[in-house]
């Protein structure tokens, strides 16, 4: 079976500075890829990249496929800012949007947005805006609406940023549930080995190390070095 | 208030806007005076209201100076602000919600609709980043107008402008990825 994704010799940056240098690795079917680095390390930068909203040097395919229009169509994304994905007046509206998009009819595509919405906890805000809820039902709420697009690779840009512990805890119990490849960036390191099996480092723009998520997070001067711990 | 009025209630404040903006001498400022009345009434609190008249009578105010100077007609200050607060009162009554839900992809205004929900979202982007960057700076200086005031006064409105289009790139990036925007 091909990978879901494949990065290779991957570079970027803004004007002569280099953000990212020489990136490759890959990412399987229904693997949870952690992405670590400290700040400024180019972890948004390669979710970016590989998305293709900024054009990099280097080879990206998705599912044994060069990265196109259709490719993309397989993947989602959780941006770091909810209020980047959740715009209109009422929550069920924004998760029933990708559907309506789609030409799914009116009444299903409100109803699965209902239903997922009670999957994540949220049925009760389901007429309220985004901007009502708490950070951690946002989070939760992009979660859901990157879902309605049933990808097969997510890709969750800081995920936990200003979470507090139990938000942290309910948006981990979630991705867990999901079935698809997910590369998560973040330099939450407890976050990191609830919910991925593999890890890979990133410093100066560089992959410092790529291994098993336990293994690397107890590799203390390793740690020390990327400016983590 | 009904869907219906209230569609009904924003549309005659745009219409209003529209003709204030052709207005002079008395019609005008009876036009700006009712504008601020409106507005006075939405806002519920005086001061809150007030307040966020602050940046629209500033730049009314660099119109003012500008027409001053260049001897346009001083009457383009008080459109403005006429303008500004019936525009604000038309987006603060219409029934965005009601008005979203019957948004389809099989109708023509499907487009034009998001576009005034992209709009809407981004007015309370850009409002919030205002008074995020707004508070710091008042916390930053003592006295508003004393040492550092117009220099950090620039500056922050600088950096509002910055992280707008910052805010605008990543909403617009998102909403590309999910397949809204093209």
């Amino acid at each position: 079976m091909t990978a879901a994704l494949e990065v290779s010799r991957l570079s970027f940056g803004y004007g002569s500075q280099p953000v990212l240098e020489d990136i490759s690795f890959t990412v399987g079917r229904n693997e949870s890829v952690g992405i670590v680095g400290a700040n400024g390390s180019g972890k948004s930068t390669l979710l970016w990249c590989i998305a293709g909203l900024l054009r990099a040097k280097g080879t990206v395919r998705l599912f044994g496929e060069p990265s196109s229009r259709s490719s993309r169509a397989r993947l989602a994304m959780v941006f770091q800012n909810p209020e980047d994905q959740l715009f209109m007046p009422a929550l069920v509206q924004d998760l029933a949007l990708p559907l309506l998009n789609r030409g799914v009819e009116r009444e299903k595509a409100f109803r699965e947005a209902g239903a997922r919405l009670a999957d994540f906890g949220l049925e009760d805000y389901r007429d309220r805006p985004a901007a009502h809820l708490s950070l951690g039902q946002r989070k939760r709420a992009a979660l859901a609406l990157a879902l309605m697009r049933d990808p097969e690779l997510l890709l969750l840009d800081e995920p936990t940023a200003e979470l507090d512990g139990r938000a942290v805890r309910l948006l981990a119990g979630a991705l867990e549930r999901i079935p698809a490849a997910k590369l998560i960036a973040t330099h939450d390191l407890g976050f990191l080995r609830r919910t991925t099996t593999r890890t890979l480092l990133l410093r100066a723009g560089r992959i410092a190390a790529d291994g098993p998520t336990e293994e690397l997070l107890a590799n203390e001067p390793l740690l020390e070095q990327a400016g983590l711990i | 208030m009904g869907h219906a009025l209230r569609l009904a209630a924003s549309g005659g404040l745009l219409a209003a806007a529209v003709i204030s903006a052709r207005l002079a001498g008395i019609p005008l400022a009876a036009a700006a005076g009712a504008a601020f009345a409106i507005h006075l009434a939405l806002r519920r609190r005086l001061r809150a209201a007030l307040l966020s008249l602050v940046p629209i009578a500033m730049f009314a105010g660099v119109i003012l100076a500008l027409g001053w100077f260049g001897g346009a007609d001083p009457a383009l200050a008080a459109r403005t602000i006429a303008v500004f607060l019936l525009s604000t009162a038309a987006f603060r009554v219409a029934p965005w919600k009601w008005a979203a839900s019957q948004l389809s992809p099989r109708s023509r205004l499907y487009t034009f609709g998001l576009f005034l929900l992209f709009v809407r979202h981004f007015a309370e982007i850009l409002a919030a980043e205002s008074r995020r960057t707004l508070q710091a700076r008042g916390l930053c200086v003592r006295g508003t107008l004393g040492r550092g005031g117009f220099s950090s006064l620039g500056w922050a409105v600088v950096s509002i402008f910055r992280r707008t289009l910052l805010r605008a790139e990543r909403f617009h990036a998102a909403q590309s990825l999910a397949g809204i925007v093209s």
